[in-house]
């Protein structure tokens, strides 16, 4: 756990130089100033100091979201529109063990680089310079978040990305949670959160991380990764299919190879038998045998044109060389014809089959936008009254995850008939398209059969002829199986390879009872800080209706809280959320860094009831007592600072008009008014409260 | 008679769940992404679309091969017996199309568009439409329809053609 001792931002103007900082202890501590102050200066210094300007929208190593003063031209005592020559931010931190780190990065200057400096329980400094952005968790010994994860002594995660590969949870995906900033961190929970790294389930991942429940993150990490891997091979599982399809379709053959269903069916029935005993089993072929008997025909006609008795009187070779060739020739034009159907059914199924698949991947965005919870409309309410909009009042449904799902597998069944009719008809088309090829190959060997027959002189002459011919179509034959042999080797490796890899997928079964009960902490913690806060919605009656969905959303009853009560409790909602998962951070031993920043809370809703409700709140034995820490900055009337500090809250007065100033003349050297002397350590350190 | 013959009831809630046509979300997801790309601005006015416009591209953005049928109609609208031939199929579905009012009336109540005569221009919650589909492109959602509301936005599509609606 770690606390901000110390934020400051100086640098060098043309005027000189100019600074200012704010000086924080451990708990809550209350940051009061009027607008313009420059206390957003000092949350943003925070921020950049970790280098978190992701969360501000802005390219890495841009300082474009700081204001003017801090990068350009700044207004100092007396001195109006002063050039702002090099500027930096300083942030001290200390964590629970003793350790100090001091974080110094160029505003203006080379915000590149971040200056560390580590000071270690015995004291020893070790000073070092990070990139900043640059593979900044990356790079094991210049990248500044690494650094830091190290420093807290945080574990590095993954998560899952859009894309299918896998990339770190960074800190500025956590850092939304306890660093609240003034422009848009109030309108919703995580509302700065980044989603330029297309991380999946970012929201919740991050909630898990300050937690502590990271194996729960290494397991849905392990379920993407394993729906992805199998995804992809299935994916495998049906080229091969395919590939084994075209090879058997090619000869006639009809085997049942398929590459459809689950992963643990395709394995099953891929083990069961290999190629060769399929091939065997299904069409009775078994190419050694067949190899074997064409050999043996082979050589029978060898022997008969080179050793047998030849019949002079025998004059029917030509005749049957000659209708060889006429039954040749009838069967291309049948396989023709049947060739051009097929080709007809084939566009019209396939045609079919894309319509479907495009439904299907339709459905399945839709119970994908579902389950990741982006673009959710349930954003949509009434402009006026900020209440959520009925769909039903409209005649308009929005589905279930389960009704989607139903209508999903609806349509892969669908599917899944036509994807049959298509690959019948395709295998049947190779199949023709393969027959046809050998016909046309006998075809044309037997009408050069019938050529050399006819122009042979003689009936020995023409048997001969004849006898030639029909051993060079032979030997020929043999060579297509030998091919096919080899080619059917090739694939059954690719299939052993493929039951390798399919074997090796484990899935990890989630960490369910662990992450629920740090989630069961953090609902309970969220249902006293609400309370505490005074959100309108929630009564101590209610409370326990309380409760987080899977994305951590938080409901009362059915409805989302963040719908109900007025507009001013989404601020309350934000708060809330943020300090109780501090708390529940603390409980189950998390992540969380142990810091809540939290920028203008009161700007949000500036009405006196507000006030009261967050004056009275800070007061709370609940804050008071934390043992994380938590600056709030915004500006209090005397009255409630009075009030909060009778009531024993820390609240610091920094002094004058603005942040950054010039420095202070030095100190007289003797004759020190004493009085003066009081005023100013109670405004740089503050007034009342407890120190820890 | 069913029952003497041993006829058991099976259910298969695959069979009667309703298309994702039907569903809201993705309904609105769709208008967002051809809002976004089909909304355009007028001598500095806000953004804006001609509601019918909308209506014809979120019906064919949800179904992506009709694309080719209004490119063939955009091509032949000078031909009226071409035109009438290849534009029948999809008139007859889009005039069918009674969801896609209650979903305009739906985002009109909750400030997400605005009537603007003909038009339909981004209401006061307006912002939802960019946060929708950034949402859509950041996870991917979607591919084929917005690659239809692409195409979409080459075809000329003509008052002529929007008429009568």
């Amino acid at each position: 756990m770690i606390s901000i001792a110390s934020i400051a931002v100086e640098g060098e103007s043309e005027v000189g130089p100019f600074a200012g900082s704010l000086m924080l202890t451990a708990g809550l501590q209350v940051i009061s100033a009027q607008n313009a102050y420059g206390k957003s200066l000092a949350a943003k210094a925070f921020a950049w100091c970790l280098g978190l300007e992701a969360m501000f929208g802005v390219v890495d190593n841009d300082a474009g979201f700081f204001p003017l003063a801090a990068r350009e031209e700044i207004k100092l005592d007396g001195h109006a529109g002063a050039r702002v020559l090099s500027s930096r931010c300083v942030l001290t931190l200390i964590h629970s063990d003793g350790r100090e780190l001091r974080l110094t990065r160029d505003i203006k200057g080379d915000p590149t680089v971040a200056r560390v400096e580590e000071v270690g329980a015995d004291g020893a400094v070790r000073a070092s310079k990070l990139q900043a952005r640059y593979k900044a968790m990356q790079d094991e010994h210049g990248g500044l978040q690494r650094f830091l994860f190290d420093w807290f002594g945080w574990p590095r995660v993954q998560v899952a990305t859009f894309k299918g590969t896998t990339i770190d949870l960074y800190l500025e995906n956590l850092a939304p949670l306890f660093y609240i900033e003034q422009d848009e961190g109030w309108t919703d929970i995580q509302a700065r959160q980044i989603s330029k790294y297309m991380q999946q389930q970012i929201g919740q991942v991050a909630v898990e991380y300050l937690l502590g429940a990271t194996a729960a993150i290494a397991s849905r990490l392990s379920q993407q990764s394993a729906i992805q891997r199998e995804a992809a091979l299935r994916a495998t599982a049906r080229t091969i299919a395919d590939q084994v399809a075209t090879l058997f379709a090619r000869h006639g053959w009809a085997v049942d190879w398929s590459g459809g269903g689950s992963i643990q069916d395709t394995i099953n029935r891929w083990s069961a038998r290999t190629l060769r005993e399929a091939l065997s089993e299904d069409t009775s072929a078994d190419l050694a045998d067949e190899i074997s008997r064409l050999a043996m025909s082979a050589e029978k006609l060898r022997e008969n044109l080179t050793k047998a008795p030849i019949d002079v009187l025998d004059a029917s070779s030509h005749a049957t060389a000659s209708q060889k060739v006429i039954e040749l020739k009838g069967r291309r034009h049948e396989l023709n014809q049947e060739l051009h159907t097929l080709r007809v059914q084939d566009d019209e199924t396939t045609g079919l089959l894309a319509s479907l698949e495009q439904r299907l991947h339709a459905a399945e965005d839709v119970l994908r936008l579902k389950t990741i919870g982006v673009g959710r409309i349930d954003q949509i309410e009434c402009p006026t009254c900020h209440r959520d909009l009925d769909p039903t009042t409209f005649a308009l449904t929005e589905q279930s995850v389960d009704s989607v799902s139903a209508h999903i597998e609806a349509l892969k069944r669908d599917r899944d008939l036509v994807r049959k009719n298509v690959y019948a008809i395709s295998t049947r088309f190779t199949g023709v398209r393969a027959e046809l090829a050998r016909v046309e190959i006998d075809f044309r060997e037997a009408e050069r059969a019938l050529v050399t027959v006819t122009a042979a002189v003689g009936t020995v002459r023409e048997q001969l002829a004849q006898t030639a011919a029909q051993l060079s179509s032979t030997e020929r034959k043999i060579e297509r199986l030998r091919e096919t042999s080899a080619e059917i080797d090739e694939l059954q490796k690719t299939i052993d390879h493929w039951l390798d890899d399919a074997r090796e997928i484990r899935k990890e079964a989630p960490a369910d009872a662990d992450l629920a009960r740090r989630v069961s902490i953090f609902a309970s913690a969220l249902r006293d800080y609400l309370i505490a806060l005074g959100h309108s919605a929630v009564t101590a009656e209610n409370a326990a209706q309380i409760r987080m969905d899977e994305q951590y959303v938080p409901y009362l009853g059915n409805r989302r809280l963040k719908s109900l009560g007025s507009a001013s409790d989404r601020s309350r909602l934000v708060a809330a959320y943020s300090l109780a998962l501090a708390a529940a951070s603390q409980k189950v031993g998390g992540h969380h860094p142990g810091v809540v920043l939290l920028d203008e809370p009161l700007q949000q809703n500036p009405d006196d009831e507000h006030r009261d409700l967050f004056s009275t709140f800070l007061s709370t034995q609940l804050t008071t007592d934390a043992s994380f820490q938590t600056v709030v900055m915004t500006f209090l009337r005397p009255a409630e600072v009075e009030l909060l500090v009778k009531n024993g809250t820390a609240v610091s007065l920094p002094p004058g008009e603005k942040f950054l100033k010039l420095p202070p003349p030095p100190p007289p050297e003797e004759g020190a008014d004493e009085h003066e002397m009081e005023e100013d350590e109670r405004s740089d350190e503050g007034i009342g409260g407890p120190r820890k | 008679m069913l029952s003497g013959a041993g006829a058991e009831a099976v259910l298969a809630p695959e069979r009667v769940a309703p298309s994702t046509i039907y569903d809201l979300q993705y309904r609105v997801i769709i208008n967002a992404l051809v809002f976004e790309r089909l909304a355009k601005s007028y001598q500095g006015s806000v953004p804006r679309v001609q509601a019918a416009k909308q209506k014809l591209a979120q019906f064919v953005a949800i179904r992506p091969w009709l694309v080719s049928v209004v490119r063939d109609w955009s091509a032949t609208q000078h031909v009226p017996q071409l035109s009438m031939n290849v534009s029948q199929r999809l008139r007859r579905g889009f005039l069918g199309d009674a969801m896609h009012e209650s979903v305009m009336e739906f985002l009109i109540a909750g400030g997400v568009f605005r009537r603007d005569g003909a038009h339909l221009s981004a209401g006061a919650n307006g912002q939802l439409v960019e946060k929708w589909t950034n949402a859509a492109l950041t996870a991917e959602l979607f591919s084929a329809e917005r690659a239809a509301i692409e195409q979409l936005s080459t075809i000329t599509i003509t008052n002529a053609m929007l008429e009568g609606w």
